[in-house]
């Protein structure tokens, strides 16, 4: 019997049919990486979204069906506002805002830079009527962290070769992909349409998905929640050198939207008597006025009286349950009364 | 050129294809030779005319001692390279300490200091010719013949720059035939290359932020802190050079080449010996039967052969006090353990076991301590965190803690698909999971573009 009859056993350990074995690892890896690249294409600005929190607000407001209000601010606006409650609450107080619709576009860290920086993803959307902007310490201190696209003209090879592998979909959002990113892709993959914006606990995600609705807030007094409204003056305010670069960047920020026929508000969130110290109370005052001069728009400051801490659920912050309702019950009424006047 | 660049796959990949649709073993080789060249030089390109001479000159002297084996020419060959080393890396050093030794001694007097560029990879490849040297002279090899398969042993480009420290007898055999395409071990290379990126751009470059801020500053950090950065680094460290070994095994295994691997879950060690034989393996092997047994090895003054070689070990990690002062703690706790009954002071069941693996675990990452910090001074700072009072906590951050479990249990399974043909004989569905994994750790945390730590030394 000739040997090749009888391959030979394979060496101590070696696998049979290494070649097959080989090609099918290969091309399996390679199907999987494919539909990868599929899957990130067909969803560039859902993946683009999961790499930063703003982006991601970004990335759920461009699957709203309809959007009248945006509300842009830091946590203390991202915790503190129901835009299905907003809703709610204005289609009851007038039906001319039956059907009408909020997102809230708060996020944690957020900031005017940031926010000029996306203001085109959000300005261009039909339909959008009123821009509530948050004025607080937090949001004129935090730092920018989303860098403008840039084009880089280095001509390094790395660089150049960096540049070339961008081409492909899934390295260039890889971000999406980081631990701290990835927990956000489910549910801009799978619902964020039916998402408003201010669920930032998997449950509330779950309960938006099912289309459950917040309870109405108990004892709701609109007399109690009024803000101090600070109207446009006529005469300038005079402001310390750091506000007044504060004040320039949130002009050009209400400008974006105001010349596009989009009202803009600004907001200053509610504080507790414990929440020491707050220049929103004392020292920011005269940058309300100036930005209200400079923009033609009116700052609603719901820190001008301290509220009761059972709304909160620290100093800052308010509750779920309790201090969210309230405010953006408040905020409805606010609403309501403003586009009433014109 | 890192191994973690793009730079270095765009190189290597055109590379590979036209190395296997070469007919000619020769133009292979000389393939081979160009590109570890063309990869040595762009980082530096001046450091090629020392890499030629070191091969003209140990090639030369090789085939001298062939002819006419003589202890002296040995001695020589092995001195002058040494004398390179010395120059390039430790000159700054001795000039530096020689100064502070006469300003001690309130002698006015002041040794220049000569300003040294240090060529990577000198380190690897000056132990590499030394040990060839030194076994042409034993007659464990013969002299190579060939100076083109004498140059692809000096300057193969996945080894050059940090290891493993090929031996002659080991590799100068695989370039005599030519290679035939293996699919089991070019399934193999694929692998290591994969799994070695993703530990180093996917765990030790995500370690080396809390590392680095760490040590920093040691003086703002607590008690905890001082900990975790410190088993941060532990890990890091091994996750860095673990990964660059892989990848070079990998990258040759991919050319049809074998070298060995370097690292067999060295953190599981249950003495420092034991360390030793899991950390590092070619050097610590290298160090054993160049300095360690030639010293006399266990045969006479034992614990002064060890702290003589683990100093010397420390030494050619870096030209600093730290390094030495590194080593020789090895060394001493070498010594000690020869002169303890096995099992030390723990008893030989498992808790003793338990603790003894404690224990070594924890001395060796105190002494990564000495390895880490740029001084002395902060290298103490440090100890004081860790040990001395005020004991204080702070919160861990949830990533660190998160990646330092997962990889010291992920550790053990890793290592165990790297040995030879493992991978291979998982079933289809764990090899593409494990594949998926590597990829997913290179994607997400690519960027970050941290060095590698052996690349210095």
């Amino acid at each position: 019997m000739k040997s090749s009859d009888h391959p030979e056993p394979p060496e101590q350990g070696r696998p049979a049919f290494a070649g097959r074995r080989l090609l099918f690892f290969t091309l399996g890896l390679a199907i999987l990486l494919g539909g990868l690249e599929l899957l990130v294409r067909r969803n560039i600005p859902l993946f683009e979204g999961a790499s930063h929190r703003m982006l991601a607000k970004v990335a759920m407001f461009g699957e709203q069906r309809r959007v009248d209000f945006l509300f842009f601010g830091t946590s203390r606006t991202q915790d503190g506002i129901s835009p299905p409650l907003v809703s709610r609450h204005l289609a009851e107080l007038s039906p001319e805002f039956k059907g009408a619709a909020g997102f809230n576009a708060a996020s944690t860290g957020s900031n005017y830079e940031d926010l000029m920086t996306v203001a085109p993803r959000y300005f261009q959307r039909p339909g959008l009527r009123a821009v509530i902007i948050e004025l607080s310490v937090p949001h004129l201190s935090n730092q920018p962290s989303l860098s403008p696209a840039i084009a880089t003209h280095s001509q390094t090879e790395e660089d150049r070769l960096t540049r070339a592998v961008n081409h492909v979909a899934f390295v260039r959002y890889r971000t999406a992909f980081l631990t701290d990113n990835l927990g956000r892709l489910p549910a801009l993959l799978f619902f964020s349409s039916r998402l408003s914006g201010y669920e930032t606990r998997g449950s509330e995600q779950i309960a938006s998905f099912l289309g459950r609705e917040e309870p109405a807030p108990a004892g709701f007094a609109a007399t109690v929640w009024q803000p101090e409204i600070i109207s446009p003056p006529n005469k300038p305010t005079p402001l310390e050198a750091d506000l007044e670069a504060a004040a320039a960047k949130i002009t050009v920020l209400a400008k974006a939207y105001t010349e596009r026929k989009i009202r803009v508000v600004f907001s200053v969130p509610p504080l507790t008597a414990r929440h020491q110290p707050a220049p929103e109370r004392d020292r920011l005052r005269p940058l309300f006025a100036e930005v209200a001069r400079r923009t033609g728009c009116e700052v609603w400051d719901f820190a001008a009286q301290p509220r009761p801490d059972e709304f909160f659920k620290d100093s800052s912050h308010l509750s779920r349950k309790v201090g969210r309702a309230h405010w953006s019950y408040a905020l409805a009424h606010q609403l309501a009364r403003e586009t009433g006047k014109r | 050129m890192l191994f973690n660049s793009l730079t270095f796959f765009a190189l290597f990949l055109p590379t590979l294809a036209v190395y296997w649709a070469l007919p000619w073993h020769r133009a292979r080789l000389v393939l081979l030779l160009a590109v570890s060249l063309l990869f040595y030089g762009y980082h530096h390109w001046p450091s090629v005319f020392l890499l030629l001479f070191t091969i003209g000159f140990n090639y030369a002297a090789g085939r001298h001692q062939q002819s006419r084996p003589s202890r002296v020419t040995m001695l020589a060959a092995v001195g002058a390279n040494l004398s390179l080393l010395l120059w390039f890396k430790y000159a700054a050093f001795i000039a530096t300490t020689v100064n502070s030794l006469l300003g001690v001694v309130g002698m006015n007097l002041a040794v220049p200091v000569p300003p040294v560029f240090l060529p990577l990879g000198i380190s690897f490849f000056t132990f590499q010719v030394v040990a060839y040297q030194i076994d042409v002279y034993r007659r464990e090899i013969p002299a190579e013949p060939s100076l083109l398969r004498f140059a692809v042993f000096k300057c193969f480009f996945p080894q050059l720059i940090a290891g493993p420290i090929v031996r002659a007898k080991d590799f100068l055999p695989q370039l005599v035939n030519a290679v035939r395409f293996d699919a089991a071990a070019f399934h193999r290379g694929l692998w290591l290359v994969l799994a070695g990126l993703a530990l180093k751009i996917g765990v030790a470059d995500v370690l080396a932020q809390f590392a680095s801020e760490a040590f920093r500053d040691p003086a703002a950090l607590t008690t905890v802190g001082a900990w975790t950065g410190l088993y941060a680094y532990a890990f890091q460290l091994y996750a860095d050079f673990w990964g660059y070994s892989t990848m070079a095994v990998g990258f040759a295994a991919l050319l049809g080449l074998n070298l060995p691997l370097n690292f067999d879950t060295p953190y599981a060690a249950s003495s420092l010996q034991d360390f030793w034989r899991r950390w590092h393996i070619t050097l610590s092997v290298w160090f054993r039967d160049y300095v360690y047994i030639p010293l006399g090895g266990n045969r006479h003054r034992q614990a002064t052969n060890l702290l003589l070689t683990m100093g010397l070990a420390g030494l050619w990690h870096g030209a600093g006090w730290t390094f030495i002062l590194w080593g020789l703690g090895h060394g001493l706790w070498l010594a000690l353990e020869r002169l303890l009954p096995k099992g030390g002071f723990f008893a030989e069941n498992r808790w003793g076991r338990l603790l003894r693996w404690l224990a070594v675990f924890h001395g060796v990452c105190l002494l990564w301590v000495l390895f880490r910090a740029p001084t002395l001074s902060l290298a103490l700072e440090y100890y004081g965190r860790l040990m001395l009072p005020p004991f204080t906590t702070s919160k861990v951050p949830g990533v660190l803690t998160g990646w330092l479990l997962v990889f010291a249990m992920a550790q053990w399974p890793v290592a165990q698909t790297l040995r030879e043909h493992a991978f291979a004989r998982l079933s289809l569905k764990a090899q593409w999971l494990l594949g998926l994994a590597a990829i997913y750790l290179i994607l997400a945390y690519a960027g970050a573009k941290v060095d590698f730590i052996y690349f210095t030394f």
